[in-house]
């Protein structure tokens, strides 16, 4: 038995283990290529997908932007712009109130004569700008209103405010101006902000 | 015979404040009044003012009468609230102005 191997090792010379070898690494090669063009097929496929899908989404972010820009194209001609001079108007009367405090007597007939002059000056806005705002922009609409009430509510708060000396020019400023100033920032901040989406 | 209940804003008036202000006091006043409630049981709701009672803010009314508002619609809310207003402070245009938000609002909510 062990002649009979010792004679098959004699049969295989180096070289057909070598032939095989051969045969075996082109296999493998074979295999290998296939892999490649496989794989590569697969992944030139999942990069052309992606790819229409970055163009898709950079078409779209395109119409957006172009329907953002004619929001606030609208936004500013419709809304804002005709309604300037009211909002101005507002914070002007706002601020006039100081002079009817000045020159008169702190009664309380004038403090119920100033506090209605006040509310009315924020209804006539409400009418003619809050109003149009809450169908087109209700979150900007909410915050604005936030913003008037917040305002006319500390105005008649400081009026009725029987500590305040309301006559005093300081005093009003410190009381009442400075929160009518920062209320006019605060809604032109608010506008400017608007992104129209 | 009719069935009235009277809410006297006198109970809920901050110690010392000659006005109802703000969103919050509002909600505030409804729940402890408890208005929706008694506009349900009653004919007729007679608001009191108290006399000295310098201005009752739209922002107050606003939260205060939501419900009822709502419910009722202008016309049989003015129907069905009596407000007792002896001072010199008037509600009526505060009052005008509230309702006119409340139904304002729920249109839009509504479409």
């Amino acid at each position: 038995m062990i002649l009979r191997c010792f004679n098959i090792a004699t049969i295989w010379s180096i070289s057909d283990f070598a032939n095989i070898a051969n045969i075996i690494i082109a296999g493998v090669s074979l295999l290998l290529a296939a892999y490649i063009f496989i794989y590569q097929r697969g992944k030139d496929k999942i990069e052309k997908v992606e790819s229409q899908q970055k163009d898709n989404d950079a078409k779209l972010e395109t119409l957006n932007l172009q329907e953002q820009n004619i929001r606030l194209q609208w936004f500013k001609e419709l809304i804002v712009q005709p309604h300037l001079n009211e909002i101005n108007y507002f914070y002007i009367a706002l601020h006039s109130i100081e002079n009817k405090f000045s020159n008169g007597t702190n009664s309380d007939d004038l403090k119920i004569e100033v506090s209605e002059f006040v509310k009315g000056e924020g209804a006539k806005l409400r009418k003619s700008f809050g109003d149009i705002l809450r169908s087109v922009t209700p979150e900007l609409h909410s915050d604005i209103k936030s913003n008037f009430d917040t305002l006319i509510d500390s105005i008649v708060n400081k009026i009725f405010d029987s500590g305040l000396n309301l006559k005093d020019g300081p005093t009003f400023e410190r009381e009442i101006g400075s929160l009518i100033s920062y209320s006019h920032n605060d809604l032109i901040s608010k506008i400017y902000n608007y992104k129209g989406i | 015979m009719k069935n009235s209940r009277i809410i006297n804003l006198q109970d809920y008036r901050t110690l010392g404040s000659r006005v109802f202000t703000g969103r919050d006091r509002g909600i505030e006043v409804r729940l402890a009044s408890k208005i929706d409630f008694l506009e349900k049981e009653s004919d007729e709701i007679t608001i009191q003012i108290p006399d000295d009672i310098g201005s009752i803010n739209p922002s107050f009314l606003e939260e205060f009468l939501l419900n009822v508002v709502v419910k009722l619609q202008a016309e049989m809310f003015f129907k069905k609230f009596r407000f007792q207003n002896n001072g010199r402070y008037k509600i009526t245009n505060d009052l005008q102005e509230a309702v006119e938000r409340i139904l304002r609002e729920e249109t839009a909510l509504v479409h």
